[in-house]
C-alpha cells in the first residue's frame, strides 16, 4: 500500500509508527494531517525537530537538558551548591523550579528502575550521581522521584549506591500528602498515615 | 441497601432503558437472548465498574452504536438507597482508538459518584453486589484462581485497604518477574531484587493475613447456611492452603504443617512475612531458572471439606454446587456484617440448576436481604407464594415491561 505513496511520505510514516503509542493506523493520519498543513507551519515542526537533536546537550554535572554545559542552574553562583535534588526526568525540574522556592542544585536520572521496560540502574545516571556525591561538597540529597512503585525502586537503589560511598550525607525524601482536590474519605490508609506524619505546624 | 432506578444508554442490547425498581424482589424473565443477564452485568457494574468475570470490556457498547452514532459509548447510571444514605453512580464508556492499532481501539471509563469524578478504586465499596451465576461451580471445581477470584472479589467489595495492597502486588510481582528473567539474561544483578522482595513481602502479607481472615469468618457463617442448603450429609469446613506449604513447591516442602488453624495463622504477621522471606530464599534457584516467582498469595488455595472429604476433587456435582451455594450466600452475610449493610444480590439463571427444594431454600436463605433481583427462562419453576410478592418484569429484545397476568 505505501509503495504507491512518494518515498518521503512512506518514510514520514515509518518514523511516526516508531514513537511510543502510535500504530502504523495513527501514523499514517498524522503525515496526511501534515502533507494538509499550511507549508509554514509545516516548516515551523521541522526546524523545532532539528533544534533538539542540532542545540541540545546534557549538561555533564547534572545531566539535565541544556543548550549549553554546565547549564544555568549549575553555572549560577547564587545556587546552593551543598543541595542536591534527584529527579526521574527534565520535566521534573522545569516543575520545581516553577514553584521558586528551591535554590539548591539537580540531579537528573533520565528514567526510573522498571524490569517491565527493562530498565535497570544501570540505564540511569545513578553512577555519575554516585561520582558527584564523592567530589562535591554535599550536605544533602532529595530524593524527588514519582511517588510510583518504579519511584520508590529508584530511590531505594540511589539512597543505597549513594551510602556505599558516604555515610554521613543526609538522604531526604520529598514529603508526600493528600493531593489538592482529594477528598479525605478516599485516600486510602497509606497516603493518610504519611499525611498524617508529615502535618505543619499552622501559623 | 436496594437499587431504586437504573438507566442505560448503548449498553450492549440496550438501545435506552430507564427502569425503576420497586420493593420486594424483582424477576426478571424472558427468553434467552433477550438481555436479562445484560441488566445484572450492568448492576454489577455499577458496584465494581468492571464486567463481571469472562466478560470482554468491548463487547459493554450497544452492538449498531458504531454504525449510527457519531461517537460510540454506553452510559450506566444507577440511584442507590443506603443506609449511609443515598448514592448515585454513573458510569460512561467510550471507545478510542488506542495508540497501538494491534490492540484495537481501547474502553476508557469515567466513574462518576453523586455527580463527583471518581478513580475506579474509589467507586469500590461504595454500593455492594453479590452475583451468583452458573459458573460459581467453578469456585469449588475449577482451577485454584478461581477461589482466589472468590476471596479477591468479596475482600475488595468491602476492604478499599486490601484492594490496594493486592492491585500493589500484583504490580511488584509483574516488575520481579521480569527482573528475575534480566538476571537470567545477565543484564540485571541479583542485589535489584532486595527492593522488590521488600515490596513484595510488605503487601502480600497484607494480602494473605486478611484472606485468612476473611476464610476464619466465611467458614463461621457458611457452616450453617451449607448445613440447610444440603440437609444434613456432614460439616462444611473452609482451610487456607499457603502456597509455601505446599510441599511440591521449592526443594525442601513446608516449615510449618499444612493446614495450621486458622485462627492461629491469622494474627501473626510478623510470621508471615518471615515464612514469606524464607521461602522466597529456597525457592530462587527455580525462579531464576524459570523467571516466575512460585510463593505468595498468587499461588495459594482455598479448600472446602464437607464429612472429611475435599470437595475440589472427590465430591459429585450436586455436593459441589450446594458448596458453592454456601459460599456465595455466605459472601452475601459477611459484606452485610462488614458493612452494616445488605448487599444487593443477583441470582443470574441459577435456579434452573436446582431441583425444587433446593430452589425454595435457597430463596428462603435471601428473605432478610433488602433486595434481590433474579433472572429466568421460566418464572413457573418460581414457588408460587414468594412469585406473590415479587415484582415480574419482561424483558424481550433489549426492552423491558411489566408482566400482564394471562386471565386466570
Ligand atoms: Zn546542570
Amino acid at each position: 500500500m505505501t509503495t504507491s505513496l512518494p518515498a518521503a511520505v512512506g518514510r514520514l510514516i515509518d518514523e511516526f509508527s516508531r514513537l511510543p503509542g502510535i500504530g502504523p493506523k495513527t501514523a499514517s493520519r498524522l503525515a496526511f494531517y501534515l502533507l494538509r498543513m499550511p507549508p509554514a507551519q509545516a516548516r515551523a515542526l521541522s526546524e523545532a525537530l532539528r533544534g533538539i537533536t542540532e542545540g541540545i546537550v546534557h549538561c555533564a554535572r547534572c545531566h539535565n537538558l541544556a543548550e549549553s554545559s554546565p547549564c544555568p542552574v549549575c553555572a549560577d553562583p547564587g545556587r546552593d551548591a551543598g543541595l542536591v535534588c534527584v529527579v526521574e526526568e527534565p520535566l521534573d525540574v522545569q516543575a520545581l523550579e516553577r514553584t521558586h522556592e528551591y535554590r539548591g542544585l539537580y540531579h537528573v536520572l533520565h528514567g526510573a528502575i522498571s524490569p517491565v521496560d527493562r530498565i535497570g540502574p544501570a540505564d540511569l545516571r545513578i553512577g555519575e550521581l554516585v561520582s558527584r556525591v564523592r567530589v562535591e561538597p554535599i550536605r544533602e540529597l532529595i530524593l524527588a522521584t514519582n511517588p510510583s512503585l518504579e519511584g520508590d525502586a529508584t530511590a531505594m537503589y540511589v539512597e543505597r549506591a549513594v551510602r556505599a560511598v558516604n555515610t554521613d550525607l543526609r538522604i531526604t525524601r520529598l514529603a508526600r500528602g493528600l493531593p489538592m482536590g482529594g477528598d479525605i474519605e478516599y485516600a486510602d490508609e497509606q497516603t493518610l498515615a504519611r499525611a498524617m506524619k508529615g502535618r505543619s505546624e499552622r501559623g | 441497601m436496594r437499587l431504586r432506578q437504573l438507566s442505560l444508554t448503548h449498553f450492549r442490547c440496550y438501545r435506552q432503558l430507564a427502569l425503576t425498581l420497586p420493593d420486594g424482589p424483582v424477576v426478571l424473565a424472558g427468553q434467552n437472548a433477550q438481555g436479562k443477564t445484560s441488566l445484572l452485568e450492568a448492576v454489577y457494574m455499577l458496584a465494581t465498574s468492571r464486567a463481571p468475570h469472562g466478560v470482554p470490556d468491548r463487547q459493554l457498547i450497544y452492538w449498531n452504536a458504531g454504525r449510527d452514532e457519531t461517537w460510540p459509548f454506553s452510559r450506566v447510571l444507577g440511584a442507590v438507597e443506603r443506609r449511609e444514605g443515598p448514592l448515585t453512580i454513573e458510569l460512561l464508556s467510550t471507545l478510542q482508538e488506542g495508540g497501538s492499532d494491534a490492540e484495537g481501539p481501547r474502553l476508557i471509563k469515567r466513574i462518576h459518584v453523586n455527580q463527583a469524578p471518581r478513580r475506579a478504586m474509589d467507586l469500590l465499596g461504595q454500593f455492594n453486589v453479590v452475583l451468583f451465576t452458573p459458573q460459581d461451580l467453578e469456585i469449588v471445581a475449577g482451577a485454584p484462581a478461581e477461589r482466589r477470584r472468590y476471596l479477591d472479589g468479596l475482600l475488595c467489595q468491602v476492604d478499599s485497604t486490601y484492594c490496594r495492597a493486592l492491585s500493589r502486588y500484583n504490580q511488584v510481582l509483574t516488575q520481579r518477574n521480569h527482573l528475575l528473567r534480566l538476571i537470567r539474561e545477565r543484564r540485571g544483578l541479583a542485589s535489584e531484587l532486595a527492593f522488590w522482595d521488600e515490596r513484595l513481602i510488605q503487601d502480600g502479607v497484607l494480602v494473605l493475613a486478611r484472606r485468612l481472615e476473611a476464610t476464619a469468618q466465611l467458614e463461621a457463617i457458611a457452616v450453617d447456611l451449607h448445613e440447610r442448603m444440603a440437609g444434613g450429609g456432614g460439616a462444611l469446613s473452609l482451610r487456607y492452603h499457603m502456597s509455601w506449604n505446599d510441599p511440591s513447591v521449592g526443594e525442601k516442602g513446608g516449615v510449618l504443617a499444612d493446614g495450621a488453624s486458622l485462627g492461629e495463622a491469622g494474627g501473626h504477621s510478623r510470621d508471615l512475612a518471615a515464612d514469606f522471606a524464607a521461602a522466597l530464599e529456597r525457592s530462587r534457584p527455580a525462579q531464576l531458572a524459570r523467571g516466575v516467582t512460585p510463593v505468595g498469595p498468587h499461588r495459594d488455595d482455598l479448600s472446602f471439606m464437607v464429612g472429611g472429604v475435599d470437595m475440589r476433587g472427590f465430591g459429585s456435582r450436586g455436593q459441589q454446587r450446594t458448596v458453592a451455594l454456601a459460599l456465595k450466600l455466605a459472601e452475601a452475610r459477611l459484606m452485610a456484617q462488614r458493612r452494616g449493610d445488605w448487599p444487593v444480590v443477583l441470582l443470574d439463571d441459577v435456579l434452573s440448576e436446582l431441583d425444587p427444594g433446593r430452589r425454595g431454600r435457597l430463596l428462603s436463605l435471601l428473605e432478610d436481604v433488602d433486595q434481590t433481583i433474579l433472572t429466568t427462562a421460566d418464572q413457573a419453576m418460581l414457588p408460587t407464594d414468594w412469585l406473590r410478592r415479587a415484582t415480574l418484569l419482561v424483558v424481550e429484545a433489549g426492552a423491558v415491561r411489566p408482566h400482564v397476568a394471562s386471565s386466570s
